[in-house]
C-alpha cells in the first residue's frame, strides 16, 4: 500500500515515485492528479499496478497513470509505460482485452436546438439501426477473405465498401489501419468471434451519444477542428469486441512460456510479455494489429449506420447535411513510435491501456488538417455529463510519450454501483434532464452511473493545467445509447 | 468462524472489473465452484425454448494456476458463442495439470453480463486450514 507522504511533488499536478521505492523498478512511477484524484488513486490498488509496470524489462523514463488512473489488472487503466526497441518488451496486458476501444467524434451542421423536437425519433432510429448489447451481432457475416481483408485493412476495407469516405480515414489514428496486421498470426477462435460483430456497439461502458457543444475554450482551436457551439455532435465508444478479447486471451496464455524462454521476473502473471522482436512478440504485434484494424472498421460501419440513420429519422424534417469525422482516437494499443529518452529520439514501443494518444503540432502522424494545432484528443465523460475535446501539446511530446487521460475513470465497484442506484430511476432522472436513454440493460445503466465515475471536469483539467493536453470545447448529452 | 461457515464463491470489490474469490476442499471443488462463480456473474437467461446441451472439454496447462484459467476461458467463450447455461460440471480426469470434463446445461441461454476473460492479475492458489482459496480477477 503506498501512502501519500511516499511520493513527491516534482512539479503542479505531478507525483512521483522514486524508482527506490520498491526492489526491481527500473524507473520512477509519476502519477499525473490533483489532491482528490491523488486520494483516489491510493484508495484502490492502481498505483502498486502501476509500480509493477516500472519493473517491465526494458521500461524507459517512468511508469505513467494519467488522471482517470483505476484498478485493472496487470497495468493500471490510464496506464502508460514505453520500452526501448530493439531490445526492449511488449505485454498484452499493457494493452488490455479490449484492443482498440476507442471513440470517434462526428460533427453536425445541425443545432441542436432545431434537433430536440425531432430526438425521440432520432434515438429510435439510431437504436434499431445500431445493434447493442451483450453478444449482439451485426447485419455483416463476413466470409474468411473479407474478414482477413477486415483485420489487414482496417477502416480502409470499410470505405472501400462505401461505409464512409477518404476524409474519415484522414482523420482516424494511424489512418484507421495498422499496416503490422497479419491476419495468419490469429487463432481460428479469434477469426470465429469476429465474424458477425463489425458495426455492432457491445456492451459494458460501450455508447453511441448525440451532443450539443455547449462551451468553447479557445475559439481558434475549435474552428480549426471544425466545431460550433450550439450543434449536434455525435460520440461512438467501442472496441474490437470479442475477437480482441480473444487476441488478448490467445496472447497472454502463449506468453506464460515467454516468461520462462527469456528469463523475464514479472511480479505478476498479467503483464506477461515477450521481446518485442521476439517470435512471440512478433506474432502477438501482428494480431493486436488485426484487433486494433477490425475496431477501427467497427466505428468505420457505426459511423455509416448513424449517417444512414440521421437521414432515415430527419428526412423531411430537417437538413441533415455532413457529419463529418473531427477524430477517431484509440485507448488500449501498443505503437511503435519515436520519443525523446536521454535527450536522444529513439524508437519506442509505447503502450497506451486507458490512455489517449495526444501527439502535439508538427507531428507527421497528425492529420494535414490539424498539424498546426496538434492531434484532437477525444475524452467522453460518464453517462449524462459532459464530454470534452482537447488537442495534444508539444509538452506531451516531451513529457507524456505524447499521450493523455480516456476518460472520467471509474471510482465506485460495478456492485456498488448496481447497490445504490436504480436503472429505472437513473433513466428518468437523465429524461428529467433532457436526456434520452435507449438501452436493453437497466442494471448495465446503473453499472455506467455518474455517480460510478470520478468528476470528469477534474481530470480534463488536470491534464489541461498540466499542459499535456489543451482544452478546445466541451460537449453535453442530448440522447444516449448505453450498450 | 470457521472455514466452512464461509460461501463457495463470493463476488468482491474490484473498481472497474469483477472479482470472485473461491474456496473448496479440495481441487476439483475449486474448479467446481469457480464455475459456478463465473456462472453467477454472467446471469444467463432463458430467450426461447430450451433444450438440454453437453459439452466436453479437454485442456493441458503447465500449472494449477493456468488450469484455472483456461477452464473458466473456455467456459466463457462456449457460453458467449453458443448462448448456453452450463449448470453441471463433471471431471471424468483432472490433475493439476491436465483436466477432461463433460458440462450439461440449456441452450437458448446467452448471458446477459459480458466477460472478456479470466485474467491472471495477482492469481495465487492459497493452501488453507480447510482447503484451497483463489481470488479471481475478469475483465469486463
Amino acid at each position: 500500500m503506498v501512502h501519500k507522504h511516499e511520493l513527491i511533488r516534482i512539479a503542479p499536478f505531478v507525483y512521483e515515485i522514486p524508482a527506490d521505492y520498491r526492489p526491481k523498478m527500473r524507473v520512477p512511477a509519476r502519477i499525473y492528479a490533483n489532491d482528490e484524484i491523488l486520494e483516489m488513486a491510493l484508495g484502490d490498488r492502481s498505483v502498486e499496478q502501476l509500480i509493477n509496470t516500472a519493473t517491465l524489462p526494458g521500461v524507459v523514463r517512468y511508469a505513467l497513470a494519467m488522471p482517470d488512473v483505476h484498478q485493472g489488472y496487470g497495468f493500471p487503466i490510464g496506464g502508460v509505460a514505453a520500452t526501448l526497441l530493439p531490445d526492449g518488451i511488449i505485454s498484452p496486458g499493457g494493452v488490455g482485452y479490449d484492443i482498440n476501444c476507442g471513440v470517434r467524434l462526428l460533427a453536425t451542421s445541425i443545432e441542436a436546438e432545431a434537433l430536440r423536437p425531432h430526438m425521440d425519433r432520432l434515438m429510435n432510429t439510431l437504436f434499431k439501426n445500431v445493434a447493442s448489447g451483450v453478444g449482439a451481432a451485426g447485419g455483416l457475416r463476413l466470409e474468411n477473405k473479407t474478414l482477413r481483408a477486415v483485420l489487414e485493412e482496417g477502416a480502409k476495407w470499410a470505405v472501400r465498401q462505401g461505409y464512409g469516405i477518404q476524409e474519415d480515414l484522414e482523420h482516424t489514428e494511424d489512418g484507421g489501419c495498422m499496416t503490422a496486421a497479419n491476419a495468419s498470426a490469429l487463432s481460428p477462435r479469434a477469426l470465429e468471434r469476429g465474424r458477425d460483430q463489425v458495426g455492432t456497439l457491445g456492451s459494458g461502458n460501450h455508447f453511441l451519444e448525440v451532443d450539443e457543444i455547449v462551451e468553447v475554450y479557445d475559439e481558434a482551436l475549435a474552428e480549426a477542428l471544425g466545431l460550433v457551439r450550439g450543434r449536434a455532435c455525435v460520440w461512438i465508444h467501442c472496441g474490437s469486441r470479442g475477437l480482441g478479447h480473444q487476441v488478448c486471451t490467445d496472447a497472454v496464455r502463449l506468453m506464460q512460456q515467454s516468461v520462462k524462454k527469456y528469463n523475464l521476473d514479472l511480479p505478476d502473471r498479467e503483464l506477461v510479455c515477450a521481446p518485442f522482436h521476439s517470435p512471440e512478440g512478433q506474432q502477438y504485434f501482428q494480431a493486436m494489429a488485426c484487433a486494433a484494424n477490425y475496431a477501427w472498421a467497427n466505428r468505420q460501419v457505426i459511423t455509416h449506420l448513424v449517417r444512414r440513420s440521421f437521414e432515415e429519422a430527419l428526412a423531411g424534417r430537417l437538413p441533415v447535411g455532413e457529419l463529418r469525422q473531427v477524430y477517431d482516437v484509440c485507448h488500449n494499443i501498443a505503437k511503435v513510435e519515436r520519443h525523446p529518452v536521454d535527450g536522444k529520439t529513439v524508437e519506442l514501443c509505447v503502450h497506451r491501456k486507458g490512455a489517449t494518444r495526444a501527439f502535439g503540432p508538427g507531428r507527421p502522424e497528425v492529420p494535414r488538417a490539424y498539424r498546426a494545432v496538434g492531434q484532437p484528443v477525444l475524452i467522453p465523460g460518464s453517462m449524462g455529463t459532459s464530454s470534452y475535446i482537447l488537442v495534444g501539446t508539444e509538452k506531451a511530446m516531451q513529457d507524456t510519450f505524447g499521450s493523455s487521460c480516456h476518460g472520467a475513470g471509474r471510482v465506485w465497484s460495478r456492485a456498488q454501483s448496481k447497490r445504490s442506484i436504480r436503472g429505472e430511476e437513473l433513466k428518468a432522472e437523465l429524461e428529467r434532464a433532457d436526456i434520452l436513454v435507449r438501452t436493453d440493460s437497466l442494471s448495465g445503466l446503473a453499472e455506467e452511473a455518474p455517480e460510478a465515475y470520478k468528476d470528469v471536469e477534474q481530470v480534463v483539467n488536470v491534464v489541461h493545467q498540466a499542459g499535456i493536453a489543451r482544452k478546445v470545447a466541451r460537449t453535453r448529452p442530448l440522447g444516449v445509447i448505453k450498450g | 468462524m470457521g472455514q466452512e461457515a464461509l460461501p463457495p464463491f463470493e463476488e468482491i470489490p474490484h473498481t472497474a472489473d469483477l472479482a470472485l474469490r473461491v474456496r473448496s476442499a479440495d481441487w476439483p471443488a475449486l474448479l467446481l465452484h469457480a464455475a459456478q462463480g463465473l456462472f453467477y456473474l454472467l446471469r444467463c437467461e432463458a430467450r426461447g425454448p430450451a433444450a438440454p446441451v453437453s459439452r466436453e472439454i479437454t485442456l493441458e496447462a503447465d500449472d494449477p494456476e493456468t488450469l484455472l484459467v483456461d477452464w473458466l476461458n473456455e467456459l466463457i467463450y462456449l457460453s458467449e458463442t453458443h448462448h448456453e447455461l452450463y449448470t453441471a460440471f463433471a471431471f471424468t480426469h483432472l490433475t493439476w495439470t491436465h483436466l477432461h470434463a463433460t458440462v450439461q446445461g440449456w441452450d437458448h441461454h446467452p448471458p446477459q453480463k459480458y466477460i472478456k476473460a479470466a485474467t491472471f492479475f495477482d492469481l495465487k492458489l492459497l493452501s488453507t486450514a480447510a482447503g484451497y482459496e483463489v481470488t479471481i480477477t475478469f475483465d469486463v
